[in-house]
């Protein structure tokens, strides 16, 4: 397994080597920007190109949007700072195989070689996480619930129509249809008439 | 066109001693019965004897005689006696003339001069017979100046007035002819001398003959006629028919011809001698035959004219004779044989303003250039025939204007008025239209001043745009690069001590992860996470995610959008939702909020709506609270687009158009 890394923090550059050296995978280039790595990926077809996303020049995601444009073999994991699920969904579109947070390195970075080697791919677990991270009080029923979900249970209890609750939220009523039965699935109700009523009445604090 | 006046002053003088003896209410002074005692003086008085060999030479002996003998009365008398006859048949000579002028130097002081104003009246009437009027006006003048104390010098003051008169009326100023009329009327009224007043009558249908007052000009002639013949004045009898020959010439009266044959035929069986008035009489009768084509009659009668006009010798006969002469010849297409005499003669018409005479001088050298196809020289005499005219009438046009003094007067008033009003409006219609042309430049220069500062506050808001827009996108530069260091460099720096303390304490560990996720959490909300690349669609939908987890806020979006605006276009609108959607969470006590991004073929629509409380826009605008709706208008405006805020109690409606570049 050929890899290459580029990062524009010698420090932080040194430090992957040294992770992925000890893993027991050989390092051919390492290098500190978009541009280099790019012409490096061509010129040597490492197997695998961890690479940072901010990099002066051309950054992370330009050099696997050129990869997967120009249908290289190299297998490309970002390696960064961003915990932001939409910056993961772009990078996503140019097939990444990887997308691992720096301050994880150290406990993913192993894994995530593994996968890839194994032809899987890996996502850092604490990616999704970061999205309900900062949500809730997580000890009743209704944490297993989305906003939009909790939200109709709510207008539910208020003993609002579909109708209602469509008109007052934004959504079309098929939307608002859809959610309650998801709610129901989640909740493991019975299928019962007016479940769902009677439950929210039961379980949303007024 | 003959036009020429007969004055009948000469033998109005002649009749000076006829007495007539009828008597006149009113009347001062009586003509003395024939007091004359010397068979000599009677002799010389009685006419018939004047074409007598011997009247001169028995005159002069008389008169030498009587100088000697130093009696003047007598010598004056005698002189008079002749110098009436003279007069009266237009005999002049040099010798008595040189007499004349030789008794008023010598002996005239030695007389009262009541007994010498023959001597100024024989002057003047030689001075009129040659034409020189204004000469002889002066003359006759100096009668006047003598006062009237008896029969006599009663009657000499109204000859003189009549004399002035007439000059007048040939000068053609008809004004002074009738003034002087009038006054030889009222001294031939104080007298019995019927023949005088008849006289003045003849005179005043002269002058309104000359005004061309030709009916008023017969019922005078007519009036003088009857005078003398009362008078039994056969002379001034056919002088006022001669008169009046002209008289009906000029008004072109159809029994013109019939009149003159029956004068000429009256003349000639009343043997009467006169030569003056035989040859007038005798031109128009020529004229008549010429008309009727008679030429050899008006020939023969000519020729028997002329030793008459040689002998007699005036100017003013011999001028009549010319012109029917002339006619004569230009009736018998010869052309005019002399026609140098006429020419000659123009000169001094002109000089003494005979216009009537040049009138007629001129109409034969038009005629005669006509005759002979000189246009060009026709041309110049007809020219000069309406300035004759022309002089003659000036005088009319001047009596005219007397007559018609109080209605031209009128006429002028009305037309002065006409005028006034005239120059009123137009002076109305100046000022108008200086007004509306200042008030147009005006409205132009407004026009012009507006636009320019309209130009200019569009220049003005535009550079603001411009500032605005640079602004923001500094600051965003700012914060991007802020961020960027924060999260890069900074959060680097504390992976890296997290890195080398592996291991040492979980608690330091802890605690830099902590850090390490604020410093995210700033550096994120500083500016978007890889906005360039990440794009409006997904940052707005990231914005909706976090917003519903942070906030718990139930947020949708729903955006059509391709990535038609630049990138900083499309952090101001980040921004924008990013204000509207902060503003709805902390005032807008709403259920939801919904974006929507709409992408048409020119515009992009942007509406960021909730069912809060509302508010009151134009308050909150104008108020002191109002940073993020204003931030909201400033930024949509920096990329050229327009905010709309509506708001009620149903909920806010932010509404962003922009156009597409």
């Amino acid at each position: 397994m050929k890899i290459l890394i580029a990062d524009d923090h010698p420090f932080t550059l040194q430090g992957t080597k040294s992770f992925v050296e000890s893993y027991g995978y050989k390092v051919v280039d390492a290098c500190s920007n978009g541009v280099s790595a790019l012409n490096l990926i061509s010129l040597h077809h490492p197997d695998i190109a961890i690479l940072d996303v901010n990099m002066p020049g051309m950054d992370g995601l330009d050099v696997a949007k050129k990869v997967y444009e120009n249908k290289l073999k190299t297998k490309i994991i970002l390696l960064t700072m961003h915990k932001e699920m939409t910056l993961y969904k772009k990078a996503n579109e140019y097939g990444i195989y990887g997308y691992i947070l720096k301050e994880h390195a150290h406990t993913e970075l192993e894994k995530c070689l593994s996968e890839i080697k194994k032809g899987n791919r890996y996502v850092s677990e604490n990616l999704e996480d970061d999205l309900i991270v900062d949500a809730l009080p997580a000890d009743d029923e209704l944490s297993k619930l989305t906003l939009s979900e909790r939200k109709i249970v709510e207008l539910i209890a208020q003993q609002k129509t579909s109708k209602q609750i469509a008109d007052m939220l934004f959504l079309s009523e098929r939307t608002v249809e859809g959610h309650r039965s998801n709610i129901i699935t989640k909740l493991d109700l019975p299928k019962e008439k007016n479940i769902l009523l009677i439950w929210a009445m039961k379980n949303v604090k007024q | 066109m003959l036009t020429m006046k007969r004055y009948i002053r000469l033998l109005l003088v002649f009749s000076l001693l006829l007495s007539c003896g009828e008597k006149k209410d009113n009347v001062l002074y009586h003509e003395p019965k024939d007091g004359i005692s010397d068979p000599t003086v009677k002799w010389l008085n009685d006419k018939n004897n004047f074409h007598k060999g011997n009247y001169r030479t028995v005159f002069y002996d008389f008169y030498t005689r009587k100088i000697k003998e130093k009696d003047f009365k007598s010598a004056a008398d005698v002189l008079r006696i002749v110098s009436v006859k003279i007069v009266h048949f237009s005999a002049y000579d040099k010798d008595f003339e040189a007499l004349v002028h030789s008794f008023s130097e010598k002996y005239a002081d030695k007389l009262p001069p009541d007994q010498t104003t023959f001597l100024a009246s024989y002057l003047g009437c030689y001075e009129t017979e040659e034409g020189n009027f204004k000469k002889a006006i002066d003359y006759f003048r100096n009668i006047t100046a003598v006062e009237a104390v008896d029969y006599q010098s009663c009657v000499d003051k109204a000859y003189a007035y009549f004399d002035i008169s007439f000059c007048y009326f040939s000068i053609g100023d008809q004004n002074l002819a009738l003034e002087n009329s009038l006054k030889s009327l009222h001294y031939f009224n104080k007298t019995d001398n019927l023949i005088g007043i008849g006289g003045v009558y003849s005179n005043l249908a002269s002058i309104n003959m000359a005004l061309k007052n030709y009916k008023k000009g017969e019922e005078y002639y007519t009036k003088s006629i009857a005078y003398f013949t009362i008078a039994k004045d056969t002379g001034n009898i056919f002088t006022a028919y001669y008169n009046r020959i002209q008289n009906f010439e000029e008004s072109h009266n159809p029994r013109f011809y019939a009149l003159i044959d029956s004068t000429y035929h009256l003349f000639k069986e009343s043997k009467f001698k006169d030569s003056s008035l035989k040859i007038s009489i005798n031109t128009y009768y020529t004229k008549k035959l010429l008309e009727e084509g008679r030429i050899a009659e008006a020939k023969k009668i000519l020729d028997e004219l002329r030793p008459e006009v040689t002998s007699l010798n005036t100017t003013y006969s011999t001028q009549e004779y010319d012109i029917a002469l002339a006619e004569y010849e230009i009736k018998k297409k010869e052309g005019i044989v002399d026609i140098n005499k006429i020419k000659n003669a123009i000169p001094a018409l002109e000089e003494n303003s005979n216009y009537q005479i040049l009138q007629n001088f001129y109409t034969l050298l038009k005629e005669e250039a006509l005759s002979q196809k000189k246009y060009e020289q026709a041309f110049y005499y007809q020219t000069e025939l309406q300035k004759a005219s022309d002089s003659l009438a000036s005088t009319e046009i001047k009596n005219k204007a007397l007559e018609l003094n109080a209605k031209y007067q009128a006429e002028k008033k009305e037309q002065q008025i006409k005028l006034q009003e005239k120059t009123i409006l137009n002076k109305n219609t100046t000022i108008a239209l200086l007004f509306s042309t200042l008030i147009g430049i005006l409205l132009f220069v407004l026009a012009i001043s507006l636009r320019r500062k309209q130009k200019q506050l569009r220049l003005e808001k535009q550079a603001a745009r411009l500032y605005t827009r640079q602004l923001l996108e500094k600051t965003e530069e700012e914060r991007r690069r802020i961020a960027s260091d924060l999260h890069d460099s900074v959060s680097h720096e504390l992976l890296s001590l997290k890195n080398t303390m592996e291991g040492k304490t979980d608690l330091a560990n802890t605690k830099i992860d902590a850090i390490i996720n604020d410093i995210r959490i700033i550096s994120r909300n500083l500016h978007p996470v890889m906005f360039d690349k990440i794009g409006l669609k997904n940052s707005v939908e990231q914005l909706v995610e976090r917003t519903q987890s942070v906030n718990s806020f139930m947020v949708t979006a729903d955006i059509n959008y391709h990535s038609s605006l630049s990138v900083p276009d499309e952090l101001q609108v980040y921004r924008i939702i990013q204000e509207a959607l902060s503003n709805i969470i902390k005032y807008a006590d709403a259920v939801a909020a919904k974006i929507t991004i709409a992408e048409e073929n020119n515009t992009i629509h942007i509406e960021i709506k909730d069912n809060g409380k509302g508010f009151n826009v134009t308050e909150t605008l104008a108020g002191m609270n109002a940073f993020g709706l204003h931030n909201i208008i400033e930024r949509t405006r920096a990329i050229g687009g327009e905010a709309k805020i509506t708001s009620d109690k149903n909920g806010t409606i932010v509404r962003i158009e922009i156009k597409k570049s």
